[in-house]
């Protein structure tokens, strides 16, 4: 479901308002352009999800504010998350030399436990700090296929990881 | 201008004559705070617009012009409107970190969060000018050594301490003084470096040594990070191997990185790492004498 003129036109007025406060921000706080960009869009893609509830907020700034807090932890502890899990997929199993190994090699041998281009994916967000849009805009998917191919595959390698400590 | 608004613009005229690199430290203070609660987001806003406006009158080229923005975001993320939680939301973690319940603005700022933020602007201005010094305490309205002490009394700390002596000791004695006891400082380097300096920089959130040392032409820089939440930090290397090493049943990394070696190990909650112009024989040695092999 879209949204409709007037909300368009109070979202379009918003962020014409609030996109450079935000962007300090977070761009403080994350230390990086390109992952503070994406903080503040998704800020916004959720004030459209949610767009009756920011509407009748008697303050909408505030509002936009505490919800790009959350999107900075979120996106903070999940990517922290995820180098985590691929830093281990390195050492998952004790048979591998590394010293022997090229970055092809993991993924072959990570071919059985996610998809290979999923697992490329994951190295792509987790080690070459790529933000979704970028990844996107790489494999010529939406940001929604992204998402879930994203968590698709952590959940994948997570169980791996669990199963085979 | 309405009485209301007048009555903000006095009470954080303050923050008007206050410079950007000030300001962003504020920001960055308020971001770190473990507890939303203690953060003043009337006061946050309003630094946050004065920012804003200053980079609209004189853009830095930090930030993707708003048109384009506003482009991508029509394009990449409006369609993806049916799932309102956050696209780094993950399941596993929604009770740590969820958003599911976004809360709404409370316009009732606490004593607290005013005394949180007062200490996030000091601690701001001590560290722009112990690494900038040029900003002064009387220009920025505050008798900066009185807010030093009632600083150390707080709760919150933030602080930058730089340390510059020449005892060759000085990184472990650095090290006893943040009760970092674990095996992490090494005992040899390659000939011709000597101790040049080591600096502290401290956030709630982790405790980051940096120790440096030179010789005629280059520099060896060893980071010990105490984190007080585990987290992984990301290292950039070129397309070459990563060697692993072990030394007292701990994993060393050993990789290259635009012409230099880079070792990186984790024990407990230090995250490790030394980075020089060495050999991957040298990075052994030096790995070696850390638990005096």
């Amino acid at each position: 479901m879209g949204l409709d003129d007037n909300q368009q036109r109070f979202i379009e007025k918003l962020y014409k308002e609030m996109y450079y406060p935000l962007s300090t921000y977070a761009l403080n706080a994350l230390s990086n352009d390109s992952l503070a960009e994406e903080a503040v869009q998704d800020t916004f893609r959720i004030a459209c999800a949610k767009v009756d509830d920011i509407k009748s907020s008697e303050n909408p700034n505030g509002w936009l504010f505490n919800t790009l807090k959350y999107v900075i932890k979120n996106m903070i502890r999940s990517r922290a998350r995820l180098t985590n899990m691929i830093i281990s997929s390195f050492d998952f199993d004790e048979n591998i030399d590394v010293k022997d190994s090229d970055t092809s090699d993991i993924d072959l041998l990570y071919s059985d436990i996610v998809d290979s281009s999923e697992y490329k994916l994951l190295k792509r967000i987790a080690l070459d700090k790529y933000t979704m849009l970028e990844a996107v805009q790489e494999l010529g998917i939406s940001v929604e296929a992204c998402k879930k191919r994203v968590q698709r595959a952590k959940k994948k390698l997570k169980g791996h990881l669990e199963k085979n400590k | 201008m309405s009485e209301s608004n007048e009555n903000n613009h006095q009470k954080y005229s303050i923050y008007d004559n206050m410079s950007t690199e000030v300001l962003e430290e504020i920001l960055r203070a308020d971001s770190q705070l473990q507890n939303d609660k203690d953060s003043d987001m009337d006061t946050i806003l309003y630094i946050m617009e004065v920012i804003a406006k200053r980079e609209k009158e004189q853009p830095t080229g930090k930030f993707t012009d708003i048109h384009t923005a506003w482009t991508s975001f029509s394009e990449n993320y409006l369609p993806y409107l049916e799932n309102d939680k956050s696209l780094y939301d993950d399941e596993d973690i929604k009770d740590e970190t969820g958003i599911k319940q976004i809360p709404l603005y409370n316009s009732s700022t606490s004593r607290k969060s005013r005394l949180q933020l007062r200490t996030a602007c000091i601690v701001a201005i001590i560290t722009v000018m112990l690494f900038v010094g040029t900003v002064t305490a009387n220009a920025l309205g505050f008798d900066i050594w009185e807010a030093v002490a009632k600083w150390t009394k707080d709760t919150f700390s933030f602080s930058n301490v730089i340390i510059n002596t020449q005892s060759p000791d000085d990184l472990q004695k650095t090290l006893d003084k943040y009760n970092i006891n674990t095996k992490v400082a090494p005992k040899w380097l390659p000939e011709g470096y000597s101790f040049k300096s080591v600096d502290v920089a401290e956030s709630p959130l982790r405790t980051i040594v940096n120790s440096i040392y030179s010789n005629k032409d280059d520099e060896i820089l060893v980071t010990i990070i105490s984190l007080a939440v585990p987290s992984a930090s990301t290292y950039e290397k070129d397309s070459s191997n990563v060697i692993k090493y072990n030394a007292d049943g701990i994993e060393h990394y050993i990789m290259t990185n635009l012409e230099r070696t880079k070792v990186v190990w984790m024990t407990g909650n230090y995250e490790c790492s030394i980075t020089g112009n060495f050999s991957v024989e040298e990075a052994e040695k030096i790995i070696d004498s850390i638990y005096g092999r």
